[in-house]
């Protein structure tokens, strides 16, 4: 007898997760069912909770480089970015064209490895197993990349004030070139599996929309605010590093489905390869320092040490206890693969953040499952929290 | 370094009244003079101080009034004061016109910091900054009057602390607790708890340094049953060195002396 008829409750509570491997992480939801179509749904975060914010007010800016790798461990470069970016603005911190175009190389390749994982465990929660292992072999090589560069294949704190942390190996052009063509085969192979499959399109085509409306309202941003049909990029829309000098277009679907923000990205990847081409053949052209100089912000180079007391006292300071920064506040954000990511940093003058803010898109993203998940089957909760793309490090961080 | 046109103690320069951003001019006539206090332009971008009373109408007006309309909220932060005479509490609005223009706005609020804190809610007019306020409640304990749902987000929901805050310790008061209660089992005094080799106490003064390690070392030491004295040096292995070879000095003459 329905709910309706009897008019006494029926619905029961689910609590999916917070161990769950459908909800990426920690993530707890409190569904209720009425029969398998969830009527509200309630998730709840924290279990992840480290207090980053807390602990960037007792370290020095330069300092902080390393605690914003680990919040969203997929794509740590654009975190690296975000945050390098906003001490940047804060001290005015000139970049040189040559660490530009390599942050540019080294942003869409994240954007790259961000983007397999996702499609990789995506397909998997919606049952195309094989897809995970062959996406998870070309984010291998990514990352090998990233170690070459900066000796880790995660966590690399790579970018740093005013530039990169050292110049790129010798062969990181034949390597990333390399990695180009590799991406380009397995997406193309991933394609196959999956456009075409009538699981795969019945699983996701016309499931989990969201109104273009939401997405102003809700606060929504990056592959999902595109897939509903609102343009905004902010690599077009307050373009950093130079992204306005790149030829490359921002993909919009109106459908809001799982299946457009799934095509979406795609393409998102394709244009990445594109973004990727044209900064390797700027970079013969425009070699030059890696890293910027500044009598405040930025330390010597290494080899002057032995040689001008000076730079040892600066390198001193700099490495000790920290550098002063100009009054003030700021906020800033860049696109990365999950959306808007920014950091407000507002200082008062001394060495260390007085108050940091990261806005990261996952915990905007995540917030609208209350919303979305309302009136759809639980099976397809997990394509839904798939299609979002969120990881929990950088929900709680 | 420190920038002369702060406008965080009120003071605008003339060459950026000369001229007013629109948003400013836009506030200004709309709620009088006396609702917007302060703004400043600067790295780009625009914040504007508005007085708490006008936070909602202004929030709805930027947004189905003004054009561009501000019409997506980033976040929503506070940043707290507390070296301030009076301290007071900022809280933090971030907006963005979308699509296309780039704009960018900051609305702060200027609140003092006493007793409970409260400010308007704009959860229903932007129900993105829902969990953004939530986040704000749980981890600076201000209250948003009107939110639709307003708990804790980040911390476990029986948790009676609010840890942004700038009087709350970054090592945690738990810890802190723990870390006293020990102390005074061992009967060692403050003074001791320093860095000194010669008077203070072995275990003590070793294990002080590293914060994770000390309380560590400490649970180990409990459980082994420590009292307070060195009975037999080298039982963990961080303490297998005579009680007199500590201090750096007497280490030194040991060695000129062989």
């Amino acid at each position: 007898m329905t709910q309706a008829a009897t008019g006494e409750k029926k619905t029961q509570t689910l609590n999916m997760g917070p161990q769950h491997p459908a909800t990426h992480g920690v993530l707890r939801l409190e569904l209720e069912l009425d029969g398998e179509v969830i009527t509200e749904c309630k998730p709840h975060i924290g279990y992840l909770h480290t207090g980053i914010e807390k602990t960037a007010e007792s370290k020095t800016y330069h300092q902080g480089i390393v605690l914003y790798d680990r919040m969203d461990y997929l794509a740590p470069m654009s975190n690296n970015m975000a945050y390098i970016g906003a001490v940047e603005k804060l001290c005015d911190i000139e970049v040189p064209e040559y660490a530009q175009v390599v942050r540019v190389i080294l942003l869409e390749l994240t954007r790259l490895k961000s983007h397999l994982v996702w499609l990789g465990t995506h397909a998997m929660d919606i049952g195309a197993m094989s897809v995970f292992l062959y996406v998870f072999q070309e984010r291998e090589k990514i990352l090998d990349i990233y170690e070459a560069c900066s000796g880790q294949r995660m966590m690399s704190s790579y970018l740093m004030e005013g530039g990169l942390w050292k110049d790129v190996p010798e062969d990181f052009v034949p390597r990333v070139e390399q990695s180009l063509k590799d991406v380009r085969a397995c997406l193309k192979e991933c394609h196959t599996l999956l456009y075409n499959n009538p699981i795969w399109r019945r699983r996701t085509e016309g499931i989990g929309i969201i109104p273009k409306d939401d997405v102003l309202k809700h606060g929504l941003s990056g592959p999902i605010a595109r897939a509903s049909g609102l343009n905004w990029d902010i690599r077009k829309s307050n373009p950093y590093m130079g992204y306005e000098t790149y030829d490359f277009e921002v993909p919009v679907r109106e459908e809001g489905d799982i299946f457009a923000r799934y095509d979406l990205r795609l393409v998102e990847m394709d244009q990445s390869l594109l973004i990727i081409r044209q900064a390797l053949d700027r970079m013969p052209n425009a070699k030059g320092e890696y890293r910027g100089h500044h009598p405040i912000y930025i330390p010597p180079d290494r080899d002057r040490l032995n040689k001008s007391m000076e730079s040892l006292i600066r390198h001193f300071k700099f490495y000790t206890s920290g550098y002063p920064t100009p009054r003030g506040s700021v906020y800033f954000a860049v696109e990365a693969p999950k959306g808007e990511l920014g950091f407000f940093i507002s200082s008062d003058g001394s060495e260390k953040p007085h108050r940091l803010k990261v806005r990261g898109p996952s915990f905007t993203n995540v917030s609208y499952l209350r919303v979305i998940s309302p009136g759809h089957l639980v099976s397809d909760v997990v394509a839904i929290i798939g299609s979002i793309d969120i990881v929990l490090g950088e929900i709680d961080r | 370094m420190v920038d002369t046109e702060n406008t965080d103690s009120g003071s605008v320069s003339e060459e950026v009244k000369a001229a007013l951003p629109e948003e400013v001019e836009f506030l200004t006539d709309k709620f009088g003079a006396g609702k917007v206090s302060s703004h400043r332009l600067w790295r780009g971008e625009l914040s504007i101080g508005i007085d708490k009373s006008i936070l909602r109408d202004a929030v709805q007006a930027l947004r189905d009034e003004f054009s561009p309309s501000y019409n997506y909220i980033s976040y929503v932060t506070a940043d707290h004061w507390i070296e301030w005479d009076p301290p007071v509490m900022d809280i933090i609005y971030q907006f963005r016109a979308l699509p296309g223009s780039g704009k960018e706005l900051r609305l702060v609020v200027r609140v003092p910091d006493e007793g409970t804190i409260e400010v308007d809610s704009i959860a229903e007019m932007h129900p993105g900054s829902d969990w953004h306020e939530r986040e704000v409640y749980d981890l600076f304990g201000v209250i948003f009057k009107g939110h639709p749902d307003l708990r804790r987000i980040l911390t476990p929901e029986t948790y009676p602390e609010h840890p942004l805050r700038r009087d709350f310790p970054g090592q945690g008061k738990e810890l802190m607790e723990f870390h006293d209660r020990l102390i005074a089992q061992w009967n060692v005094s403050d003074d001791e708890r320093d860095y000194d080799g010669k008077f203070g106490d072995p275990w003590v003064n070793r294990v002080q340094q590293q914060y994770v390690g000390d309380v560590s070392l400490r649970r180990l030491a409990s459980s082994l049953g420590y009292e307070g004295e060195v009975q037999e040096p080298g039982d963990v292995g961080y303490q297998s060195y005579e009680k007199e070879t500590l201090h750096p000095d007497d280490e030194k003459k040991e060695g000129e002396n062989s």
